[in-house]
């Protein structure tokens, strides 16, 4: 099930709500706690048997961390949550290259992805780490361990939150009404990122193909993919930020404007925050992050943007998109060094964003060349390349503008805590909920981008 | 204060549709898509084991949603006005009418359907007069689309059987020879086409017909984009010869005239067009009473069902074969095939580019 779902919004959603501020407060994490299994086991019920063994292993080895502190008990804590991620994600992806590499014919095996292993995964090491690091200590309640990790509105795309954020929240937080509201805002803006604007871009990215591909669809394409893209995963990330709200969590924010970065170094501080936080923290300082000699710097950095583009796929163009920022940080650290003026360096960083996303959309090594190709060689424009720009040059504006701060700079400036606010808040709230609810009901093309991690 | 409206705005819309949604009873059909609408009963207990339980219940709601069809046509609104694109689910409208977009031809499924074309033609009609009417898509007479139509015309007429003659009518049509709202032809434009197609047979003369309209017409194009401003008539036409003509459906044994108005009043006939020849059957038999010993076996799709009447000047029985419905290898059990009888595969770009549409 994914947020942007009318059986989401239309019935679990309300009726968690309402079961949810009926119970009383000491029932309410218990309730939160098995509407995120029901949420979890409706979409593979056969996946849940994995999370609430996890949640075991990583509840027992917390507590055992703690006792009997030692490397091999941690190491291998850490290889058990890491396993069925490894197994479930990657084992295809390994079979592959052994094949490619060996000329041999090992069957590939039959595994779906379960939902969220990617990112459970990851808080479930966190919090390992934190306990070993003596930050935290190991949860003593179960059932609250458990909501950590299932914790529905950020199970299947995140935000990656740490134990220590959320911790004092699961035991006590009190719901406000601006706090309520405030996360109506923030899914109802979510929603409308994700159906009214993603799913769009998405139509005009699904029209791109090696047959109609021309010098502008191209750009156009990598344009319309780095926006959908964004607009995809900060709206799911904007609902799952609201949900929590609507149940008294502060999740933290995941996205901040990325495209108005002027280096890459900054991009990775805006998108995708927790993700490039739990790197930093758990991957990189660990390796001795920047405080060593250039060359294991370099290779400090090559692990994290390595294992930064393996996590976001198992195929070697996510290795590569991984492997390019490599490239792009290291030429910015050791090279540029800040000398570029700040309009060239922001132009060039929007130039690096796209390519790192024709890479990234890419289906295999032959289709990112053809597409990088296109960017420069062939025809320059065609009759159907025409009728799609004039069929989404609007909304490829409305995206270009909602992409920068322009419209949060006038909601503040402008209406934020003014009587205005009275009137546009609900209209807006309105209009985006039914005008959303019209495209799911029309529209078949409801893809969710970050389900494949 | 202005939170607490905040919250009641969405508590109001989630709450209010999400039980109307439940309690409401279940639609059967949607008129305006032509479609049966998924029940509540096609959701099964073994779903949930299989995983698929929230698929259905997303389909179930999608398909029962309250103000379902107010929100479809609110989604076309938004798309044409508020972020001003040119289509909505694909069809763009222009000059007062709908066409579907289309970037190019599939010219490897084009090719296909010749293939298939020659083989029938040539393993059971070999003695036979054989035709090929390749019918234009609409969106060919819009802009200068028409290029690319008039270049696949000249390449798939190349892989036809040299046995098989090709009848060009793309000049006897026009954007105003189809429906504002619908892919099909109107049968009122069609004399040139059918004069052109009787002419290179044979027959020179042209009868007059008389004009009955049905008003409020939505064909597929308005169904599809929900939009609902634009409106068509169907006009089909009449004269004696049609009006005595019978027709014999092979698969429900039953015997109808050629226009087939009961289809106005059947609940289950979701879309008027079938007033033609019944819609889309596999195999029928039209009789004229009056002979004039030619018989034509006519292969077609939904296209054919407007033109077939028409052609009832020349032939006094034309069997119509849906090679979507029925083996061609199984005609011989139901027609006893004479070598005089004429065959024309009457078939839409559109529809030979669907794979599988010839068994």
């Amino acid at each position: 099930m994914v947020f942007s779902s009318i059986t989401f919004i239309y019935l679990f959603l309300p009726i968690c709500l309402l079961i949810y501020y009926v119970a009383p407060f000491k029932a309410k994490n218990i309730i939160l706690l098995l509407f995120s299994l029901l949420f979890y086991s409706l979409g593979e019920p056969r996946f849940l048997l994995v999370i609430l063994a996890c949640i075991l292993v990583v509840y027992i080895g917390a507590r055992l961390l703690e006792k009997y502190d030692n490397k091999l008990l941690f190491g291998s804590l850490i290889t058990i949550c890491l396993a069925p991620l490894i197994y479930f994600k990657y084992t295809n992806f390994f079979i592959e290259n052994i094949n490619r590499w060996f000329n041999l014919n090992l069957n590939l095996l039959s595994i779906l992805l379960p939902l969220g292993i990617s990112f459970y995964t990851f808080q479930m090491i966190s919090y390992l780490v934190d306990v070993r690091r003596k930050e935290i200590k190991p949860e003593k309640n179960i059932l609250n361990l458990a909501l950590y990790i299932c914790f529905f509105p950020q199970l299947v795309a995140g935000p990656i939150v740490t134990y220590a954020d959320m911790k004092s929240q699961i035991e006590m937080r009190k719901t406000t009404t601006e706090q309520f509201s405030d996360g109506i805002l923030h899914f109802v803006t979510g929603l409308g990122k994700k159906v009214l604007i993603a799913n769009q871009l998405g139509e005009l990215c699904n029209l791109y193909n090696h047959e109609n591909a021309t010098v502008l669809f191209t750009w156009m394409y990598a344009i319309a993919f780095s926006l959908q893209i964004y607009f995809d995963f900060s709206g799911y990330s904007s609902m799952a930020i609201g949900l929590g709200k609507m149940f008294g969590f502060n999740l933290p924010q995941n996205f901040n404007y990325p495209f108005m970065s002027s280096t890459i170094k900054e991009f990775w501080k805006r998108w995708h925050i927790t993700l490039s936080s739990f790197f930093k923290n758990y991957v990189y300082i660990p390796l001795g992050g920047s405080r060593c000699s250039v060359r294991r710097n370099i290779f400090n950095l090559f692990i994290v943007w390595f294992l930064t583009g393996f996590w976001h796929g198992a195929d070697w163009q996510f290795i590569c998109w991984g492997l390019f920022f490599f490239i792009c940080l290291c030429i910015e650290k050791f090279i540029i060094k800040n000398r570029l003026p700040k309009l060239l360096s922001r132009v060039g960083t929007l130039f690096a964003i796209m390519f790192s996303f024709l890479i990234f959309s890419s289906n295999n090594f032959s289709d990112m060349l053809f597409k990088l190709k296109h960017l420069i060689l062939g025809g320059l424009s065609d009759q159907n390349t025409v009728f799609i720009f004039n069929n989404f040059a609007f909304l490829l504006l409305i995206s270009i503008i909602g992409s920068t701060k322009l419209i949060s700079y006038l909601y503040d400036k402008h209406i934020k805590g003014r009587k205005m606010s009275a009137i546009l808040e609900p209209v807006f709230i309105a209009i985006v909920l039914i005008l959303s609810t019209a495209y799911l009901i029309d529209g078949a093309f409801n893809p969710f981008l970050y389900f494949r991690f | 204060m202005s939170k607490k409206i905040n919250i009641a705005i969405f508590l109001g819309i989630i709450f209010s549709l999400g039980i109307i949604f439940i309690v409401k009873e279940d639609e059967l059909l949607s008129y305006a898509e032509r479609r049966y609408l998924m029940q509540v009963d096609d959701i099964k207990l073994e779903d949930i084991k299989e995983g698929e339980i929230v698929t259905k219940i997303e389909k179930y709601a999608l398909d029962q949603f309250p103000l379902r069809e107010e929100l479809r046509a609110l989604k076309a609104f938004a798309n044409y006005n508020i972020f001003m694109k040119e289509e909505n689910q694909g069809i763009a409208v222009t000059q007062n009418t709908m066409y579907e977009i289309k970037d190019s031809y599939d010219y490897n499924k084009l090719t296909n359907s010749i293939a298939s074309i020659n083989t029938v033609a040539n393993s059971m009609f070999y003695e036979n007069d054989c035709y090929f009417v390749l019918i234009p898509d609409k969106s060919c007479y819009i802009n200068s689309n028409n290029h690319s139509y008039l270049d696949i015309e000249k390449e798939l007429t190349k892989f036809l059987h040299p046995r098989i003659s090709y009848i060009p009518i793309y000049h006897t049509l026009s954007l105003d020879s189809y429906y504002k709202t619908d892919l099909h032809w109107s049968q009122d434009k069609l004399t040139d086409t059918k004069n052109t197609i009787l002419n290179y047979i044979g027959y020179n003369e042209s009868e007059n017909y008389s004009s009955n309209k049905i008003e409020g017409y939505f064909g597929s194009y308005a169904v599809k984009s929900a939009l609902s401003y634009i409106e068509d008539d169907i006009i089909y036409l009449t004269n004696e010869r049609i009006n005595s003509a019978q027709v014999f459906n092979y698969e429900t044994n039953t015997t109808t005239n050629v226009y087939d108005l009961a289809k106005l009043q059947d609940e289950k006939s979701l879309d008027k067009y079938d007033i033609f020849l019944s819609g889309a059957n596999p195999l029928l038999k039209v009789s004229a009473p009056e002979s004039t010993g030619k018989t034509l076996i006519l292969f077609r799709d939904s296209f054919g069902s407007s033109l077939a009447p028409l052609l009832l000047e020349y032939y006094d029985t034309i069997y119509l074969v849906d090679l979507r419905y029925i083996d061609a290898s199984l005609l011989q059990n139901f027609i006893d095939i004479s070598s005089d009888y004429d065959v024309i595969f009457l078939y839409s770009t559109d529809m030979m580019e669907i794979p599988g549409n010839f068994k």
